[in-house]
């Protein structure tokens, strides 16, 4: 166990530094950054003497280096265009999305558990079908769709919820359904799956042999071992969730750390899309690697590997 | 699991989704005492900082919480504001005397130590207001209430000046600038009490005020770029005030029971800047075939609703010394293919068409049109776009080729235009290749002090430009508001969103 | 991870309790939601390849006199059925050459990942050891990154094109086929047929070439068939948020982004291009599963 914790924990720094090597790469493969921190009326005197100032005409190991230091203090340069720290930029806006996430987990969850449960027990029926339809239909329809359809019905039409903007009440409801489908499609489907295989387990049929009631298998036998991939598959779909909110938060103008990424993006704000890239990939590998600490601890069979 | 633990949990998640966003604040206002409004620009600011100010709609929010030396009102009126008089004493310096008794946020009453800090602040290496005030070569205090002020040449722009002469706190200057960014500390009509980044910018009345109290008590600035969410939220009474309403939308608020539209020809102009450096632009004859080639009026009637005016020279029909004799190019593409046979290209070209997107009313789609009217003539374009200040401060480096959408706003005097973009020696000038003849008219008409001989050299200035088409003439946009008829509030022709003298109606 | 592939009940999909495997005629027949897929698909793919002849208009032509036209049905007239946009392009036009888009782009990139992946696969599979552990790593770490974000920011930096986004998508996509190939590759290994082989004095290339691949490619036209639909949705995200697709060439991504501006006036702007891509995902997705069943219903996912 120990060793297998050890092990993970070290390829979880492995991962956070080719993280940083990559958004560091990012950075500088677009030719001058110098060019676009200078006011219009600066010279190329200036330009060579600010590249000089910032250390930008060492080599790129040893950027890479310094970036690193900086980057493990917290110094995670400054935006562009916000004249601010980057760092201090991303935290403002990670309440926004955690909140966003969240609440679409939730919503994901919440549904696609019963969902899945059901549609396993009984195979074949109304709410397996249902059940399957939004599984597909939920995987395949764009995220950004979703959001603009149910803003046009819900906001424009209907006028029963904010069309875009986070503080008013109910705001993150139309955000939060549409991250969550997807997860909620994905996580339907592996759970009826998982169950389904569970079900037909030997240990399960001996423990509806031996006379267990219905509820005390599925609870004590089936769901544990069911729950595995499930919580598998909710690491996968947290991946999904991170990513989505990228287009999401665009699409409500959510004002979360996916959207701050965007705009540094179009700006061309170097600073700021590499402190954004950075701090959502290394929770994102932070959390798995959590998450794989839970799976360990859920199935046993791991463990001895 | 059991159909009563199902029901359960189903009940728990719309319990939860449904009280979660409560606690995230802002409800709709319930008490109709305070008087509290909402207006959604179509940008969310970046800084409060005034040396780092860029975009009208930066310039408007900080405008609530900063004043100047003095100010221009949204019907082109000059007005006193912190500086209550000013008088040149040579032809190179000036006397400006301050207003008594105005404090700032923090209790600080105001000084001339505080313009001279301000004035240091404010044309340092990186502040990109800097240019503002170029013309100036020193402020000095002479005593607490007076300052002498000296220009490095005859200034003629003197009063645009002062109105860019933001003051702040020499205390605050002195020790902790950077604060300013998101802690302003103005004279200004209104606090700032909340700041969301990205959600919400909250302003107090300022009870202190030196001029009129405003009637509004609480504002709340928003910036939310799509057009249709910005009316979604009006309709829904979430907001008051919104800017840039789309052509498309317009009757449907006109003919709402508590919402109207009130629209005005704007300053703000929208143009081509042609690279005239270099082939193609470099021949006059292609540039004026560019200009027949596009039905201006058409992108007026269809993508603006008609909500526009026919460009003919660089100025706007009201500002001073604008020449109403120019003609605009009419549309004539058999016109524009001649001309550029003449010029030696019988099959047309390519060549690079950068514009901003979202900065102004429908830029992508003009853009697009434009492209699709350019190609029935054989010019291919090739689309580049950016984010607006990324893109604009590229451009005003020299570097992009081919033409520009590029809008001017043009308030003091038809000179203004023409001393940023075509003059040489101009902020902008590099695009026009150098032309001797706007150097030479430019330089005579900046030292004449006889209004009516200077009035005839910019008239030739600006027929000369059209004739010479350095730029393709689009159009003078009208801007349009949607707003709460409860909001008494006019439509202004430059932009600026003036708060402290609106009021609302209960 | 292991999971039973049962992505319908078997009433939709048609029966597969194990054994023998059915006719797959027999089974798609069996199926009506199967049947439709395909003929979406057929839809889309010669819309596709005969826009050039089918479609009424050029995708580029504006008409602003007749920009935002309604569809028919909405009371717009027949020469435009499914309306005119923003700037009077007729809409059918600009779905038809936007199917052109998401194929061409959807296949290349499944192409390059699947290649890649399956190549991977087979090479992690068949050496193990050291090799092994650094590709599966390495697939880990593709994983271990937030994907949407990463495309995002190499586009950005490296601009949008047609080359840069199946460069880009091909080049992330690749994990899901490796894990898999490399799964069956494992198990193949000890067979009689493979050692056999090695008997006569196969080397390893014509092993993993002339024995291995064609075993596995089955189950690469599987995961590539269901990596299609999401391929074709993060084509259309991509060009949604204007790093895609360049306009004016039509592409349902962008034409949807571009409606953006019009949801209140012309709603239809933005639903129909968007439908467009759902259903080509769902058929897509539905085709996949049915693949899955006929080729190895038992493939572990």
């Amino acid at each position: 166990m120990i060793r297998f914790v050890v092990r993970r924990l070290l390829v979880t720094i492995l991962m956070l530094f080719l993280v940083a090597l990559t958004v560091f790469m990012l950075g500088h493969l677009t030719g001058d950054p110098v060019r676009l921190m200078v006011p219009d009326t600066a010279t190329e005197e200036d330009i060579a003497t600010l590249r000089q100032t910032l250390g930008l005409d060492r080599p790129l190991p040893i950027q890479f280096g310094d970036f690193l230091i900086h980057a493990v203090q917290g110094d995670l340069g400054s935006s562009l265009r916000y004249r601010q720290p980057a760092l201090t930029l991303v935290i403002e806006r990670m309440p926004a999305t955690a909140e966003l996430s969240l609440a679409a987990m939730l919503i994901a969850l919440v549904v696609a558990i019963p969902a899945g449960l059901i549609s396993a027990r009984k195979r074949g029926s109304w709410a397996d079908a249902l059940t399957s339809v939004i599984s597909v239909v939920g995987q395949s329809m764009p995220a950004f769709w979703i959001g603009i359809m149910l803003i046009i019905i819900f906001a424009v039409q209907l006028r029963l919820l904010p069309a875009t903007g986070r503080g008013e009440t109910f705001s993150l409801v139309l955000p939060a359904i549409t991250l969550g489908l997807w997860p909620m499609a994905r996580i339907a489907r592996v759970l009826r799956s998982s169950m389904l295989e569970v079900m037909h387990e030997d240990y399960v049929r001996t423990a509806y042999a031996k006379g267990l009631a219905d509820k005390t298998v599925l609870v004590r036998h089936q769901m544990r071992n069911a729950l595995i991939p499930v919580v598998t598959v909710t690491a996968l779909t947290f991946g999904s969730i991170l990513g989505g909110t990228v287009i999401t938060e665009s699409v409500f103008a959510w004002p979360g750390v996916g959207r701050l990424a965007l705009e540094a993006i179009y700006n061309r704000d170097f600073p700021l899309m590499q402190a954004t890239v950075l701090v959502v990939a290394s929770i994102f590998v932070v959390i798995n690697f959590i998450l794989d600490l839970l799976y360990v601890w859920l199935d046993p069979r791991i463990r001895l590997r | 699991m059991t159909r009563r633990a199902l029901a359960t949990l189903v009940a728990t998640i719309f319990a939860l989704s449904v009280c979660a966003p409560a606690s995230t604040g802002g409800g709709p206002q319930s008490s109709p005492k305070p008087k509290e409004i909402t207006v959604l620009q179509s940008a969310d600011i970046k800084t409060f900082d005034p040396s780092m100010a860029f975009g009208s709609h930066e310039l408007n929010v900080q405008a609530h919480v900063f004043d100047g030396l003095a100010a221009i009102d949204p019907e082109l009126n000059q007005k006193e504001w912190l500086a209550t008089s000013w008088k040149m004493l040579t032809t190179t310096t000036w006397e400006v005397k301050l207003r008594e008794n105005v404090k700032f946020h923090n209790g600080d009453t105001m000084t001339a130590d505080d313009v001279v800090e301000s004035f240091k602040y404010l044309t340092r290496e990186e502040a990109s207001a800097r240019a503002n005030l170029q013309g100036w070569a020193t402020v000095e205090k002479v005593d607490d209430k007076t300052l002498k002020i000296t220009t490095k040449a005859p200034d003629i722009r003197f009063f645009g000046e002062l109105t860019s002469m933001i003051v702040m706190p020499a205390r605050v200057l002195r020790s902790n600038p950077a604060s300013l960014a998101d802690k302003p500390i103005g004279t200004g009509p209104y606090t700032l009490t909340e700041w969301a980044k990205g959600e919400r910018i909250v302003m107090a009345a300022n009870s202190n005020y030196w001029g009129a109290k405003p009637k509004i008590t609480k504002v709340t600035w928003k910036g939310v770029p799509e057009a249709s969410a910005r009316i979604a939220a009006l309709q829904a009474g979430q907001a008051d005030l919104v800017v840039n309403v789309p052509p498309e939308s317009v009757t449907v608020l006109s003919s709402s029971a508590n919402l109207r539209v009130d629209s005005v020809h704007s300053l703000r102009n929208i143009t081509l800047i042609f690279d005239a450096r270099v082939a193609p632009f470099k021949d006059v004859r292609v540039r004026q075939a560019l200009n027949y080639a596009i039905d201006k009026e058409s992108i007026i009637r269809n993508i603006l609703g008609g909500r526009g005016a026919v460009q003919a020279t660089p100025s706007y029909e009201r500002t001073p010394n604008h020449n109403a004799s120019v003609k605009p190019y009419p549309y004539d593409p058999e016109k524009a293919k001649q001309l550029l046979r003449d010029a030696g290209y019988p099959n047309g070209f390519e060549v690079e068409f950068h514009h901003p997107t979202g900065r102004w009313i429908k830029d992508v789609e003009v853009t697009q049109a434009i492209a699709g009217m350019l190609e029935k003539v054989g010019v291919k374009t090739k689309l580049s776009t950016g984010e607006y200040t990324a893109f604009f401060n590229t451009w005003a480096t020299g570097a992009y080729k081919g033409m520009t959408m590029i809008g001017t706003l043009n308030q003091y005097d038809a000179d203004q235009v023409f001393q940023l973009f075509l003059y040489s020696k101009g902020r902008w000038g590099m695009y026009v290749g150098a032309d001797p003849k706007i150097d030479q008219l430019y330089e005579a008409q900046n030292t004449e002090l006889d209004a009516a001989k200077r009035k005839q050299i910019l008239a030739e200035m600006e027929q000369y430009v059209s004739d010479q088409a350095y730029w393709a003439f689009l159009y003078f946009q009208d801007d349009v508001f949607g707003l709460n008829k409860k909001l008494k509030w006019r439509a202004p022709s430059n932009e600026k969103i003036w708060l402290w003298e609106a009021d609302l109606e209960s | 991870m292991t999971v039973r592939n049962d992505a319908l009940p078997a009433r939709i999909i048609g029966s597969r309790r194990g054994g023998a495997i059915r006719f797959p005629l027999q089974r798609l027949l069996a199926s009506p939601a199967v049947l439709l897929s395909f003929g979406a698909i057929a839809v889309v793919v010669i819309a596709a390849i005969g826009a050039h002849v089918l479609a009424p208009y050029d995708p580029l032509a504006q008409n602003l006199d007749e920009r935002l036209g309604p569809p028919l049905w909405a009371g717009g007239d027949a020469a435009h059925v499914l309306g005119t946009d923003q700037l009077g392009r007729d809409v059918l036009s600009r779905l038809m050459y936007g199917a052109r888009v998401s194929l061409v782009i959807g296949f290349m990139a499944v192409l390059v990942s699947g290649v890649l992946g399956i190549g991977i696969g087979i090479v992690s599979g068949f050496y193990g050891g050291l090799t092994d552990e650094v590709l599966m790593r390495l697939g880990d770490l593709r994983l271990a990154l937030p994907f949407v974000l990463l495309v995002i920011s190499v586009i950005a930096v490296f601009g949008p094109s047609l080359t840069n986004i199946v460069v880009v998508l091909g080049l992330t996509g690749w994990v899901a086929y490796a894990r898999v190939v490399r799964a069956e590759v494992l198990s193949m290994r000890e067979r009689e047929f493979i050692i056999a082989a090695r008997a006569i004095g196969a080397t390893n290339l014509r092993l993993m070439f002339r024995h291995i691949l064609p075993n596995v490619v089955a189950s690469g036209i599987v995961i590539g068939s269901l990596e299609l639909a999401n391929v074709i949705v993060l084509e259309a995200s991509l060009s949604f948020l204007g790093l895609g697709v360049q306009p004016p060439t039509p592409s349902w991504g962008n034409m949807l982004g571009e409606a953006r501006d019009y949801l209140i006036s012309n709603f239809w702007l933005a639903t129909l291009p968007g439908i467009a891509i759902s259903l080509t995902a769902i058929s897509v997705n539905l085709v996949g599963d049915w693949l899955r069943d006929v080729l190895d219903p038992h493939l572990k996912m």
